[in-house]
């Protein structure tokens, strides 16, 4: 979306235009909606989280000033969101060990990865391996590397350090790496 | 990270996060991208982690159900009544 239309739908929304918020929100909802996921790793509490969400940022337009884009705006009510029900839900403190070990034999990956895309079984890999992150690194992988956010854009949303951020999506990267190996490495006669 | 030759490379551990995000002009990076040129595992660690990175970019393995995104207009026309015509 032209950022004019944005803040010509922000200004009409204001003055009192409900359609125009839909159209103003349409297009972030399948991104709040990935993010929720990704946070409650839910599908119901990511739909209530996505409602929520947009109702917020409904409610509290009239703050939002452009010191951000929009889209940074909206993703941090929506983690908040998230985060607010999780914290009801008693999540368990997670994290990685800090120090990632380098695997001792590490193999080129090999194959036609064009054949994956779009298969169910690909997208099922993917998803097993984000599951096997803690929700923090998730997050931040998630914003960073499937909504293509720059680092400093999700500090603010996760309302981390620059450094912070970084280490986390390296750990979350070299974490996914790790679990993704066993189906795309080359192939040996591990028979032996 | 180390390698089996007992060469250890762990402190350039630290520019791969530049590194994959493409920031190559600081020391350091300048010192991994040349190890890389002699160290096969370093190699094979880096480019299956830009594999990874590109998988789950073009993949972006959820997708808003139909249903979901219906629910939300409906959800946002039930709670956002039109401004009353004057
Ligand atoms: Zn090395």
């Amino acid at each position: 979306m032209l950022k004019t239309d944005q803040d010509s739908l922000i200004q009409a929304t204001l003055a009192g235009d409900p359609q125009a918020f839909q159209a103003l929100i349409e297009p972030h909802a399948p991104g709040v909606y990935g993010l929720a996921l990704q946070i409650t790793r839910s599908p119901v509490e990511a739909e209530e989280v996505l409602q929520d969400a947009m109702l917020t940022a409904y409610a509290k337009l009239n703050t939002f000033r452009g010191a951000s884009s929009f889209k940074t705006w909206l993703y941090r009510i929506a983690t908040n969101a998230a985060l607010m029900r999780l914290r009801k839900a008693k999540r368990a403190p997670e994290s990685l060990p800090e120090n990632w070990e380098k695997p001792a034999d590490p193999r080129p990956w090999t194959g036609d990865p064009e054949a994956w895309f779009a298969r169910e079984e690909f997208r099922q890999i993917l998803n097993e391996a984000l599951d096997s992150l803690p929700e923090i690194y998730r997050t931040t992988f998630w914003l960073r590397d499937v909504e293509g956010l720059g680092n400093q854009e999700v500090a603010e949303i996760m309302g981390l350090s620059l450094p912070a951020v970084k280490s986390r999506i390296l750990r979350a990267r070299l974490h996914l790496r790790d679990q993704l190996a066993p189906y795309f490495e080359e192939r040996l006669r591990d028979a032996s | 990270m180390h390698h089996d030759s007992g060469h250890d490379c762990s402190h350039l551990k630290e520019a791969l996060a530049d590194y994959l995000d493409g920031d190559l002009d600081t020391e350091l990076c300048r010192e991994l991208r040349e190890h890389l040129k002699d160290c096969h595992p370093c190699r094979v660690v880096v480019d299956s982690t830009r594999q990874t990175i590109r998988f789950y970019a073009e993949e972006r393995p959820v997708r808003l159900p139909p249903e979901v995104m219906r629910r939300l207009q409906e959800t946002l026309k039930a709670r956002i009544p039109p401004a009353r015509e004057t």
